[in-house]
């Protein structure tokens, strides 16, 4: 028994905003997924990069709000005749996790254990990534996508979520910083970030998830049938899946191409999506989502479809 | 049954005390109003040039770790909660996120956790929520919530931009610095621990209070609907603290202090007498942001701290703190100190 994955969907192609992005990925997720609305208890928003660099509130009350999730207690049986009936006012609680490329992992561990103590009943997780102006910028590494997860807990017992694992680079500062640095942009501060990334990221993060894979498959021994993973750069999936001690059946779910680029947080959503829309997620089938990411940090979640 | 509870608590705050007549001082155009008299708050502290959102939270760290008798290598988990995420002056870091160079400078396993968390004054309560659910269900062991809130700079830029008598930017006014870390591990201890934690966000008001960087100058800058939370707080939190107080069989009277978050006296006591129709009153409200102003994310902690190197809060007490920031987001918690807590020496803040 354990966390499953009940719905996913994907945003591309709509601008360049990433509350909006990561809301119609939310919206088009619950639409699509049989869930009532009302059963969702939580929202976790997993995006890096935030429109207009706002610090306050989080980003999941904002894309809450939009999905008229949770909008009110119901104050009085007047107020709640005259509310919108798609809204629902069972209670969410909303919040960010933000860890570069990771967060969406970090995310999936935190529901599972929401999910687990009953604590909620569904968890919505929502990632997007766009340049702090909503604007195209070429000096933006990442692609505008947005993405939404609807997870449940399912009491099958060889179903769900059943290892995951996470470490850290000690030996090397981080590949990539990005800050906005508010000196420097003046009253350009909403629209301005800057993104380093080391001349060697690329190598620096396939090691480290290379590094990590490893351990985490040698202690779990199951033959996986599919790698999932985000891809810093084309072929990034490949290389790992065949450089790495995956069995020879492990397929690689490559996403960079079909995006364009880096789609970051939305990485591993787009990954399952691909492979649900194949129509090849039949039940018993062993999934590893791996990310890796600033920190740098890797992180590892072994899937039972 | 399991739950967890705090095993040691580390708050951090800069030497520097500015008054809120400095404050007004600085100002081109003199408020209508009493600042210090509306708010209540007297003096807060302030961040020296070299200090950042990293280094409170590492002086927090410093002090928690000093009182754990954890070491860094047993802690499971950090989580960073700091909403304005300031490094080397005004740099505001969305990569690598705060936690990941908190937990390298700890010395933490590399198979520790760690990630941040956004979600504005409620961030480091946001952060116990999830470290409380994983402890209860086995993924964790322990892990520390830290924060380290560098928010004076919103102060620095209402200072300058305030120029009308209910200007968005006056409650950046009520701001100041610290650092806070609380150590969690689990318990099945009746006379310890944190015996309930409730958060909701009502997402309507989501839009009521915004942090963000200024249009008008280098720097970051925080717009408040003050009277508009005001309202909408003291219409549901009544409400929402009567279903608690059903759902826990809980009133008052079950507890020895109230901290809540620490916003201006006269929102706190309004907010409190109205609670007492639902609720029932509560012999003791723990306020210090007379001293210390509001410390955002910290705030709870600053206070328990305070109020236990004034043995106001001694081991064994219950305490309830109320949650409430933009979002919005309001919640309580029940936690009980445990004597570990109280036979430590508690340094004046």
């Amino acid at each position: 028994m354990g966390t499953v994955i009940k719905n996913t969907a994907i945003v591309s192609d709509n601008g360049f905003s990433s509350l909006e992005n990561s809301t119609l990925a939310g919206k088009r997720c619950i639409e699509t997924s049989g869930v009532c609305p009302s059963e969702i208890g939580a929202l976790i928003y997993t995006g890096v990069y935030r429109d207009d660099n706002v610090m306050e509130p989080s980003i999941a009350c904002l894309i809450q709000k939009q999905l008229a999730l949770g909008l009110d207690v119901e104050l009085s049986h007047q107020a709640s005749q005259k509310s919108d009936k798609s809204a629902s006012h069972a209670p969410v609680f909303s919040f960010d996790i933000v860890n570069g490329a990771c967060g969406l992992l970090n995310a999936f561990k935190v529901a599972d254990a929401l999910l687990k103590n009953g604590t909620a009943r569904t968890v919505l997780i929502v990632s997007g990534d766009c340049h702090p102006s909503k604007r195209e910028r070429v000096d933006f590494p990442f692609v505008a996508t947005g993405g939404a997860v609807l997870l449940q807990w399912d009491n099958h017992p060889d179903r769900g979520f059943v290892a995951n694992s996470y470490i850290t680079d000690p030996n090397n500062e981080s590949s990539i910083n990005a800050f906005g640095d508010l000196s420097e942009f003046g009253e350009n501060g909403r629209e301005n970030a800057t993104v380093l990334m080391d001349q060697d990221y690329q190598e620096h993060f396939f090691e480290l998830a290379l590094t990590h894979i490893n351990q985490f498959t040698g202690l779990n021994r199951i033959s996986m049938d599919y790698l999932l993973t985000n891809e810093v750069v084309e072929g990034f999936a490949s290389q790992l899946c065949y450089a790495s001690d995956l069995c020879a059946d492990c397929k690689p779910v490559a996403i960079f191409s079909e995006f364009g680029g880096d789609i970051h947080t939305s990485s591993l959503i787009a990954a399952y999506e691909s492979l649900q829309k194949r129509g090849i997620l039949e039940p018993g089938k062993q999934l590893l989502f791996s990310a890796v990411g600033s920190g740098n940090a890797a992180a590892c979640a072994h899937y039972v479809v | 049954m399991l739950k967890s509870r705090i095993e040691s608590l580390g708050v951090y705050l800069p030497e520097r005390t500015v008054t809120t007549q400095e404050l007004v001082n600085q100002m081109p155009t003199t408020p209508m109003f009493d600042l210090e008299q509306l708010t209540g708050i007297s003096s807060r502290r302030w961040r020296a040039e070299h200090e950042d959102c990293h280094s409170l939270a590492l002086d927090a760290i410093e002090k928690c770790m000093a009182q754990s008798k954890y070491g860094a290598t047993d802690l499971d988990v950090i989580i960073c909660t700091s909403i304005t995420r300031f490094r080397d002056g005004l740099k505001y870091y969305v990569e690598p996120c705060l936690s990941s160079d908190l937990k390298k400078a700890l010395g933490m396993r590399a198979d520790a956790l760690n990630f941040d968390i956004t979600n504005a004054c409620a961030g480091m309560f946001s952060g116990i929520y999830l470290l409380n659910e994983m402890i209860k269900s086995g993924a964790v062991k322990t892990g520390m919530v830290v924060s380290g809130e560098c928010i004076t700079p919103i102060a620095e830029t209402a200072i300058k931009e305030i120029n009308n008598p209910i200007d968005h930017q006056f409650a950046s006014l009520t701001v100041g610095d610290s650092g806070a870390a609380v150590i969690l591990d689990g318990t099945e201890s009746t006379q310890e621990g944190i015996e309930l934690l409730e958060m909701v966000t009502l997402s309507e008001f989501s839009d009521f209070c915004f942090g963000m960087p200024s249009k008008k100058n280098s720097g970051v800058a925080m717009y408040t609907k003050a009277m508009e939370i005001h309202s909408t707080v003291i219409q549901r939190l009544p409400k929402i603290l009567g279903e608690y107080a059903e759902r826990y069989n809980l009133s008052g009277a079950d507890f020895d202090h109230v901290i809540p978050h620490q916003t201006s006296e006269r929102a706190i006591r309004t907010a409190l007498d109205l609670c007492a129709q639902t609720f029932g009153e509560i012999p003791n409200i723990c306020v210090s942001l007379d001293k210390f102003g509001n410390t955002s994310s910290t705030s709870h902690f600053v206070v328990l701290a305070d109020q236990l190197a004034q043995g106001t809060i001694t081991a064994g007490q219950r305490i309830l703190m109320l949650i409430m920031a933009s979002g919005i987001v309001l919640g309580m918690a029940s936690v009980t100190l445990g004597e570990h807590l109280g036979a430590q020496a508690w340094e004046p803040l």
